[in-house]
């Protein structure tokens, strides 16, 4: 019992001790502390939490436009007693241009060089980008085809290859402005060619009637294969454009 | 530490901008001088692995600067930099921390501390369009110190910095 209350007494001045020496003095800063930091194992992020992350960065908007876009096949599919085929068609390009406004966005706003320094660089963050914009659009195909085929003459076949054939031309020319603009003008150039396109389709069917007929099939059908191949060799472009900065004396 | 650059070059169409450059850096504080268009930027950029050099090797340590341990590594503040429009100064250095491959608690915690290294605590909310020319450049400071790069930082500072008898410099 006496022990313990001499080591009681001394932990207790110690403490005192401690406590007072560090009222009196400043401690210095740490020495090395960065160095002993870095030698730490470290934590580092999975490519799923990377992934999940860049959801975030992608602009509201463009969720947003997706969103009202299924909204209108909706509303239209649900009130109009005509065909919604080609209201749909002329629609889906403001869809697509947003792949080429997210391959693009980092040159746009002069990010790029600093993602292409980073551990994960910029061919992963336009990867990762491009996948979740791909996969959503992937759902809101998926759930328009069967609405356009069902308040449409056309057959679910015929309904996919009308839809994807705008969305592909769509998706083609913003990859090709994303190569080839690199300023804040790009923008323009995205939303004046989804209107193009657009307006295109809501021409072309007034002009030429007979176009989405059945016999006519074939050539759309070819179309959408040459339009598949087109964006698969601009987005092997960009891909390879991000793994080195575009650079010139001129 | 030590960074071999050995024998590279740069050839943009028929400029040559970096010409069979040897050096070797080890631990310390370097200053990269010469008349604009000289090829300092180039350099530099060869150095971070965002451009390739026509020929010619660098490593750091054995690392080749292509790979991602290397880039893991770095900490690098270009010339010129933007921002997305949306970002707050912290959103930015977290942004940049989660590409570094921090995890968030990690990245919230280092960028509060550069934050106020650089005296942008206060600021830290507001968003970077609202900062003047010497915020931005401190949070691209901040952004460079991110992943503690310690020996493996180069900073390629603005025009406003370079001295006025036409140099520019590079560390």
């Amino acid at each position: 019992m006496k022990s313990y209350h001499r080591y009681r007494t001394t932990h207790t001045a110690k403490q005192n001790t401690i406590r007072l020496l560090q009222e009196a003095c400043e401690a210095p800063p740490p020495l090395r502390r960065d160095s002993f930091i870095q030698a730490l194992p470290n934590r580092k992020i999975s490519t799923l939490a990377f992934l999940r992350f860049q959801v975030g960065y992608i602009p509201k908007w463009i969720w947003g436009m997706s969103a009202v876009i299924f909204v209108l096949a909706l509303a239209a599919a649900c009130l109009l007693e005509q065909d919604i085929l080609q209201i749909l068609s002329a629609v889906i390009p403001f869809v697509a241009i947003a792949s080429g406004i997210e391959s693009g966005r980092s040159h746009i706003y002069a990010m790029a060089e600093l993602e292409m320094s980073s551990r994960f660089s910029l061919k992963c963050v336009i990867l990762a980008r491009m996948g979740i914009l791909g996969l959503s659009h992937l759902f809101l195909l998926a759930a328009l085809i069967p609405l356009g085929a069902l308040h449409s003459t056309a057959g679910f076949l015929q309904t996919g290859v009308y839809l994807l054939t705008p969305y592909l031309a769509a998706t083609l020319t913003g990859l090709w402005i994303s190569r080839k603009i690199r300023g804040k003008e790009a923008g323009y150039a995205y939303l004046g060619t989804a209107a193009f396109i657009s307006g295109c389709l809501m021409y072309i069917p007034a002009t030429l009637p007979d176009c989405y007929q059945m016999r006519y099939f074939h050539r759309w059908g070819v179309l959408l294969v040459l339009l598949a191949g087109a964006v698969i060799y601009e987005f092997t472009k960009i891909i390879q454009e991000t793994e080195e900065l575009e650079w010139n004396l001129s | 530490m030590e960074l071999i650059v050995d024998r590279i070059s740069k050839q943009y169409q028929n400029k040559i901008a970096v010409d069979r450059i040897s050096l070797t850096f080890t631990k310390g504080i370097y200053g990269l001088l010469g008349a604009n268009g000289a090829g300092k930027t180039t350099f530099m950029r060869m150095i971070c692995g965002v451009l390739r050099s026509d020929s010619g090797t660098i490593t750091m340590d054995g690392m080749d600067v292509t790979t991602e341990e290397y880039r893991s590594w770095l900490g690098y503040l270009p010339q010129d930099f933007g921002y997305y429009p949306e970002f707050t100064g912290m959103d930015f250095l977290l942004y940049m921390a989660v590409l570094k491959g921090m995890t968030k608690p990690q990245a919230r915690r280092r960028a509060e501390e550069l934050l106020e290294l650089v005296a942008l605590t206060e600021t830290a909310r507001k968003k970077i369009k609202t900062y003047s020319g010497g915020m931005k450049q401190r949070l691209g400071i901040a952004q460079a110190l991110l992943n503690r790069p310690g020996s493996s930082s180069w900073m390629n500072p603005p025009r406003a910095w370079i001295p006025r008898n036409g140099r520019g410099s590079a560390i």
